[in-house]
């Protein structure tokens, strides 16, 4: 368990709180138990004192005569810390046999019956009944003591705390188990949370679900409303940078068709002007444009489909070529962005290869766990190692003859890694070149 | 050759007729959805220039309607949206080739031959019949490698023949190809027409069918 863990924090606020209520449980417990032994302790005195006032007579000579003894043996055993005692003035009348030899402490003539605490002949401390009676037929004030060991009382409540403490444990660490329980499955959500958000960020699912306990869902709400607003977002921008392009084209042919009019040198920094705003647009509005891994949350885009559009868009713009393009089988795979972007990729790698083949360009895509590999190649000339690097390279094209703002290499690279993913190029079977894309796929199931 | 031309901007649609025109074309006009809508339906074209965004009906929709009607001409989309996205959407709909604006007038113009000699089934911009050959690329009509010098009328009228080769070519439909559209048509010019052709190109190359109209045969066919 991490240090800040919700678990953690409540198992420990439950075990505190748990501890202080069982050890006021164990107090009062143990109170309540001592009232009771002590209770039941003076009860038996009060009984042998009844014995022995009953036994109390005054003879005829108007001496004092006990005419029986109490039975209990432990009043018979010395030193056995059961004792009793009847005095008169001071003087000891008569006394149990285990106080041969010893006497109680002086008591207090006067008074009601108490119960004493006293210092024991042996040094135990005794409990002591004390009763002060004045019997018929004399003036005397006999006090009768009865006493039993005070440690008594003591072990039995030793004892039943120890078993009392040893309960309370067993049960404190029983709620605390119950608690981690209780917070585990009560924090479940949280996990199911986490798993969710996960989904999303890997575009296996586009919302939160909405099964999440009512705690948990105003979360998942704001949740699903920000992954609105985010899309919302997205496209606005998007869309603006698609007007913002078309509005400034436009302007731009008419421009671009004037110069053609203007002689010399004048014209042609004009129509040289005219294709650098053409390349800067065509550059930033086309990055501008891509969504991107970020902003492409939980898009599933079908490989297959695009790539048949692509194939028969290729097929009529290349018609007079007469190529072969083959497109091994893309069903099932799928791409973990949006279509426009996979689009782009592909149409610009397709193109390039159909503008360079002999006859034949080769499309494929296979995937590899949470990746989508695609490849583009063809049977033409392809691209010496050494110059690979160049048509990676912003704004490049290595031959001027073959159509194209020769933009599309780059560009390809560039939202390839707006995917976390790459661009290769190689050398193809076929011949030629053969461009290798490695992007997102979402995770299966 | 007979193209339609789509575009609302009236600058960018005269530059583009006029390079047309000075290749050879016969170049109609629209700039307008409906009307556009209404030419390609009715009027016979060898290709279509596309200005997709357009008042009132859009370019799209137009192509859309083309060839839902079983209009079959080629068309070249021309438009800033140039992603590719849009591309497909386009070639789905039932273009057949996609330009990106700005654009040069020389490239416009090569992807309309091209797509001409493409829908006509000629692979090479050099159309050859026998000894007579003609580069669509540059106007130029050369017989057994000497040029012939022909007049803008008549490199029309030889152009749609040399496109169509083989094939008989009624009067009217070669008046609805080689000339503008307001022109007054008198079917009599399409025979002054021929007889010049002939006179230039050799009596036999060019065959009349009575009641039916023209072919163009290779003199290699008849030897």
């Amino acid at each position: 368990m991490r240090h800040n863990s919700l678990t953690l924090r409540l198992a420990l606020a439950a075990a505190a709180l748990i501890a202080v209520g069982l050890a006021a449980t164990g107090a009062l417990l143990v109170f309540m138990f001592r009232d009771h032994i002590e209770r039941r302790f003076d009860m038996a005195l009060a009984d042998h004192m009844e014995e022995l006032v009953a036994a109390s007579e005054i003879g005829a000579n108007g001496a004092f005569v006990l005419t029986w003894r109490p039975t209990d043996p432990r009043f018979n055993r010395p030193g056995s810390g059961w004792y009793w005692q009847i005095a008169s003035d001071g003087v000891v009348l008569s006394h149990s046999l285990s106080l041969v030899g010893m006497t109680l402490d002086r008591p207090i003539a006067s008074g009601a019956d108490r119960i004493a605490v006293l210092e024991g002949p042996i040094g135990r401390g005794l409990r002591a009944y004390v009763r002060p009676i004045t019997l018929p037929g004399t003036d005397g004030v006999f006090v009768y003591t009865v006493a039993g060991p005070e440690d008594d009382i003591a072990a039995d409540v030793r004892r039943f705390s120890a078993i009392t403490a040893v309960t309370l444990a067993v049960l404190g660490l029983c709620l605390i188990a119950a608690v981690i329980v209780q917070v585990r499955f009560g924090l479940n959500p949280l996990v199911h949370l986490r798993r969710a958000l996960t989904d999303i960020r890997t575009g296996r699912i586009h919302r939160m679900p909405e099964t999440f306990p009512d705690e948990v869902e105003p979360v998942v709400e704001e949740v699903n409303a920000l992954l609105d607003q985010n899309t919302l977002l997205l496209d606005r921008a998007r869309t603006q940078a698609g007007n913002l392009a078309h509005a400034l084209k436009h302007p731009m042919t008419v421009m671009a068709l004037e110069a053609r009019h203007v002689e010399g040198e004048r014209g042609q920094i004009m129509a040289e002007q005219l294709t650098a705003m053409r390349n800067a647009i065509d550059r930033h509005l086309s990055r501008a444009r891509v969504a991107g891994l970020s902003g492409a949350v939980g898009a599933r885009t079908p490989v297959g489909e695009v790539v048949d559009g692509l194939r028969i868009s290729m097929e009529r713009l290349h018609a007079e070529r007469k190529l072969v393009i083959e497109s091994l089988p893309c069903n099932g795979l799928l791409f973990a962005g949006t279509a426009e972007d996979l689009e782009e990729m592909l149409g610009n790698l397709m193109d390039n290869a159909c503008k360079w083949a002999t006859r034949r360009v080769r499309v494929g895509g296979e995937a590899q766990q949470d990746r989508l590999r695609m490849t583009v190649e063809d049977d033409g000339p392809g691209i010496a190692e050494s110059h690979r690097h160049l048509v990676l390279a912003r704004g490049r094209r290595l031959d001027e003859s073959v159509s194209g703002a020769g933009l599309g290499l780059d560009i390809v690279r560039d939202i390839a890694e707006m995917y976390r993913g790459s661009l290769v190029l190689d050398e193809s079977p076929l011949g030629g070149l053969r461009a290798v894309l490695d992007l997102p796929a979402p995770l299966a199931g | 050759m007979r193209i339609l031309v789509v575009e609302d901007d009236a600058r960018i649609a005269r530059q583009i007729v006029e390079t047309m025109r000075g290749a050879g074309y016969i170049a109609d006009l629209a700039d307008a959805g409906e009307e556009a809508q209404f030419l390609g339906e009715t009027e016979e074209y060898d290709a279509v220039i596309l200005d997709l965004g357009l008042p009132g009906l859009d370019g799209m929709t137009i192509l859309e309607r083309w060839r839902a009607a079983g209009r079959s001409m080629p068309v070249l989309v021309l438009t800033a949206r140039d992603t590719w996205r849009d591309k497909v959407t386009g070639l789905r709909a039932g273009a057949d080739d996609y330009l990106a604006k700005p654009f040069e007038l020389e490239e416009l113009l090569a992807r309309i031959e091209a797509l001409i000699r493409r829908a006509t089934g000629h692979a090479s911009p050099v159309l050859s019949c026998g000894s007579i050959q003609l580069d669509t690329a540059k106007s130029r009509v050369t017989l057994a490698g000497r040029p012939v010098t022909l007049t803008a009328l008549e490199y029309r009228t030889l152009d749609y023949l040399m496109h169509h080769v083989g094939r008989i070519v009624s009067k009217t439909e070669l008046t609805e190809h080689i000339y503008e559209q307001d022109f007054d048509r008198d079917s009599n010019v399409i025979e002054v027409l021929i007889n010049r052709l002939r006179g230039k190109l050799g009596r036999d190359a060019i065959e009349t069918r009575r009641g039916q109209g023209y072919r163009l045969v290779a003199p290699a066919d008849e030897a």
